[in-house]
């Protein structure tokens, strides 16, 4: 299809990096509630050329935050969509069985490893505490590696409450400054401001999530695995700054290898 | 493979005699501990052999053990075939 590939052009040209992503989103956030509140006081003028900056950044970041969830929303719908196609087999060695044990997970959480070629990489459901790796990852990584992955993801569901409340928090925080601004301001800007707001925050909980399943999975397997991990998908990575939900790699081996000298 | 892998591979198989996990990561300037992890991982792959050995490490008089490395043949054949595949 050549119109998509010219979107995906597009998309490269004005690929902005993480954290200029996040400047756009604060800017449009302080934008949006400084002048957008007394926007009816002020003359025509200022209006309109407040009304083309605002639509213009917004088209902007539009454009710029197109890809950043299409990665975890293809694994998301993939595996609901056609999760029953590819018919997941259950992972449980004993290896595994002791790691959840140690790590005080219930019972009810499972591993399965897939041939989905929706799944890129290991992710867990929070809701269903299904863990699920593909089965291309099973063939790369040796049997040490893929059980601090597992590690990793079981850590995702010792914490899911934690996040969960977070993201509750996140939502109720956002429904509530919308309704303050939707009293004083336009229709146009409330609701670009209730996504960015949201984006800011949701980014933010996500990225600090992982680093919380980071370390509680190196309460379970050690972080010498997850290191060695990080170490080979950086060394595979084009640009290593983070994604939307995941912080650097280069961060989060930095937080691990504090975990390998020797408490005192 | 890991770089630090290849490193520790290299260095194995340049010394004569096996060596252990603390005089490794002196050499290749790595934490002890991930050294351990990328010998059991090269273990599991069968390109390391390691048994357990009493030594006298820096003067001590009843000796330490220690878990003595050493290369097996099947590391020349997979060194041999990264150069190929890299040329």
């Amino acid at each position: 299809m050549p119109r998509l590939n010219r979107l995906k052009e597009i998309g490269e040209y004005i690929y902005l990096t993480f954290t200029h992503r996040r400047l756009l989103l604060l800017i449009i956030v302080a934008s949006s509630v400084v002048p957008g509140t007394f926007l009816y006081l002020l003359p025509l003028s200022i209006r309109l050329a407040y009304a083309y900056f605002f639509v213009s950044i917004s088209m902007l970041s539009f454009f710029c935050f197109s890809h950043v969830f299409t990665g975890p929303a293809k694994q998301i719908f993939g595996t609901i969509i056609f999760g029953g196609r590819y018919k997941p087999k259950v992972y449980s060695t004993p290896k595994v069985n002791r790691l959840a044990r140690k790590m005080g997970i219930a019972e009810k959480t499972k591993v399965y490893v897939t041939t989905n070629p929706w799944i890129k990489g290991p992710f867990t459901n929070m809701i269903t505490r299904k863990v699920y790796i593909p089965e291309s990852w099973l063939k790369n990584f040796p049997s040490k590696e893929i059980l601090s992955i597992i590690s990793h993801e079981f850590g995702h569901v010792k914490t899911r409450g934690r996040f969960s409340f977070e993201l509750l928090l996140a939502l109720g925080g956002t429904i509530a400054s919308t309704l303050i601004l939707g009293f004083f301001s336009n229709l146009f800007i409330v609701m670009v401001f209730e996504f960015a707001l949201m984006m800011l925050l949701v980014t933010h909980i996500s990225r600090r999530n992982e680093i919380r399943a980071d370390l509680e999975g190196a309460t379970g397997a050690g972080p010498e695995g997850l290191i060695s991990v990080f170490e080979q998908l950086k060394n595979e990575a084009k640009r290593d700054e983070g994604s939307e939900t995941h912080p650097p790699l280069k961060d989060r081996i930095q937080r691990l290898t504090k975990l390998l000298e020797p408490t005192q | 493979m890991h770089p630090a892998r290849f490193k520790i591979l290299q260095l194995l198989r340049q010394s004569k005699e096996p060596l252990f996990v603390e005089q490794i990561a002196k050499a290749v300037e790595i934490h002890p501990r991930m050294v351990s992890h990328h010998l059991d991982v090269l273990e599991e792959a069968k390109l390391v052999e390691s048994k357990y050995e009493l030594v006298k490490v820096n003067g001590s008089k009843r000796g330490v053990a220690v878990r003595l490395c050493s290369v097996t043949p099947k590391t020349e054949e997979v060194l041999q075939d990264i150069r190929e595949s890299a040329v």
